[in-house]
């Protein structure tokens, strides 16, 4: 199968405006400390996009509830970090010939989010499309387009979610855990970027599907001791596998995992043989932001990327499902 | 790349596999005790297509009206009822398959793709299911080109809760009903049954064309070519060459 040459001219993040620290966190009373968080889950803080007092009164019981007071939607994260990745290519919407999009807390289903950012952008010249895996949907959407062999030049590639939205925070855990935002990537075929493709990979094991569930109007919920085992393991098995092929060296390369914990990425980080310098991380500052995360990560240094060096995004969550994508840092 | 195998339902063929699967839980019934909903049609989409060929089946692509939950996806949620271990993500083209992958010439050997969509309470349009398996040798019809012409939104979901959701149907633009009128008086031509106006079927909510095709397949002589047109829920206009073989 054929895998079209692509290179990354732009990207952005964003992330909620809202801090929730791990006072807060305590204060909620669910029988979790800010020992605990540390040790077990390494947030400091996350970002998300749900009112303090509304988490307090609340707990977010009923999620319908959240959408009249949240002080930003997936849409408007989105835009954020769409301008910020438009910024960085010095590239207009007219320039986009094909958006792909995943959101898995989406007001509507139709209009499809990718329409709904697409006519927000003024993307007039793009298709857009949803393409759905939830935390490794960056590794896929890459993966999908490179795989296209016709018809589009200039790609606008967005992960967007605001799992705060679906959080109960009666849960010890969960609360602890989810932060809100987005990332954006523009590639291209034809146009010089400062990164290019070199693999991209995407797998999963669907038999396992059920350890993480976004209910589309109650809580999110996982098997969080299975998925966090099996995500060590199986992002492990990515890195060492990509590394082989490509002969990587984490003394100077540097490894993206997903954003869910970062204890994980720090045990990831350990058995893979990547320094913790070499391993790009915003969870402890913004929480899990599910597919955004990685992309995020990414985006906080994009005006300082090593020149020379091999970047592996190596992501996995609910599907479940996994991916990478390697990058060469040209300039 | 080539059509090799399908299989599609209307919403009573469906419902005819509903009595085999009443006693079988899922995890999702367990904790999120949705006993009513689109997980039924889920389940019923799941055991419909249990009887399709799988092997060498690489990747699994899916699209569903309006999913029940955000994750797992459409896709993931069937091949886990099934126990199949094949990598599988949603793609959602608003039900213009066959012209995005006669215009976007995916390099994926060997994908299934499965499209439910299903409304309760709508009257003008048909609840069903497609599944198309996708192979790039060999097959029974050929998808030679493809092109999507125009998007513009038509219908909108207003609401999170499928039992109290509301659809509403924007007219196509004039120019969407221009390029489709271009379309329809060629010959060979295959269009949604919304436009002919036939009383004897519904139309699918999506995938019209793409079930219409698959039905009369088989009318046709090898090497006839037709144009297939199809209306995304997105409002995409799409138009595909197909060749029987």
């Amino acid at each position: 199968m054929r895998f079209a040459k692509m290179e990354v001219l732009g990207i952005g993040h964003s992330y909620g405006d809202i801090a929730l620290d791990n006072d807060f966190i305590e204060s909620l009373d669910t029988g979790t400390t800010k020992e605990w968080i540390l040790e077990k889950i390494g947030i400091n803080q996350r970002r998300v996009t749900l009112p303090r007092d509304y988490i307090v009164t609340t707990r977010n019981k009923n999620p319908s509830e959240c959408l009249r007071v949240r002080t930003k939607t997936w849409l408007d994260l989105s835009l954020e970090a769409c301008e910020m990745a438009f910024s960085r290519s010095n590239l207009s919407p007219a320039d986009i010939d094909l958006i792909l999009v995943d959101c898995v807390t989406p007001d509507n289903f139709f209009p499809m989010p990718s329409q709904e950012l697409k006519e927000k952008l003024g993307c007039f010249n793009a298709y857009a499309f949803d393409l759905v895996t939830a935390c490794p949907a960056a590794a896929l959407h890459l993966y999908f387009a490179s795989r296209l062999q016709a018809c589009w030049n200039t790609a606008l590639l967005v992960t967007s979610a605001t799992v705060s939205h679906a959080v109960n925070y009666n849960d010890r855990t969960d609360g602890a855990i989810w932060g809100d935002g987005a990332g954006s990537i523009i590639v291209s075929k034809k146009r010089k970027g400062k990164l290019r493709l070199l693999d991209t990979t995407f797998s999963g094991d669907p038999t396992r599907a059920e350890s993480v569930i976004i209910h589309r109007r109650g809580h999110f919920w996982q098997d969080g001791r299975a998925v966090r085992n099996f995500s060590v393991r199986q992002t492990v098995r990515m890195i060492k596998e990509i590394s082989s092929k490509y002969g990587l060296d984490f003394t100077k390369d540097i490894f993206i995992g997903h954003q869910a914990n970062l204890t994980m990425l720090r045990q990831i980080g350990e058995a893979a043989g990547v320094p913790d310098e070499n391993n790009w991380k915003n969870v402890e500052r913004c929480g899990n932001q599910a597919a955004a995360g990685a992309i995020a990560s990414l985006s906080e240094r994009w005006d300082s990327l090593p020149a020379g060096r091999k970047i592996l995004i190596a992501v996995l969550g609910a599907g479940l499902t996994w991916g990478t994508a390697l990058f060469d840092v040209i300039s | 790349m080539y059509i090799s195998d399908f299989i599609f339902f209307d919403r009573e063929a469906l419902l005819r596999h509903d009595g085999f699967l009443r006693e079988k839980k899922t995890n999702l019934f367990n904790t999120l005790e949705e006993e009513n909903g689109l997980l039924r049609w889920y389940k019923m989409a799941a055991h419909s297509i249990s009887n399709l060929n799988f092997e060498n089946v690489s990747l699994v692509i899916g699209e569903a009206l309006d999913p029940s939950f955000r994750s797992p996806t459409f896709s993931q949620w069937l091949l886990s009822f099934l126990g199949l271990q094949i990598p599988a993500f949603d793609f959602v083209t608003g039900g213009t398959i066959l012209s995005f992958v006669g215009m976007y010439k995916p390099q994926f050997d060997n994908f299934l793709y499965v499209g439910l969509g299903v409304i309760e309470r709508e009257h003008d349009f048909e609840s069903g299911l497609v599944a198309i398996r996708f192979n790039s040798s060999e097959g029974c019809v050929k998808i030679v080109d493809g092109e999507i012409l125009y998007t513009e939104k038509i219908l909108r979901f207003n609401n999170h809760c499928f039992e109290d959701c509301e659809l509403t149907y924007s007219a196509p633009s004039a120019e969407t009903l221009g390029l489709l009128k271009e379309l329809v008086d060629t010959e060979h031509s295959i269009y949604p049954w919304f436009i002919r106006n036939c009383p004897r079927y519904k139309p699918f909510i999506i995938n019209d064309s793409a079930i219409q095709l698959l039905r009369t397949a088989k009318d046709f002589v090898s090497g006839t070519k037709l144009k297939v047109i199809e209306v995304g829920l997105n409002g995409a206009l799409g138009v595909t060459t197909v060749e029987i073989c």
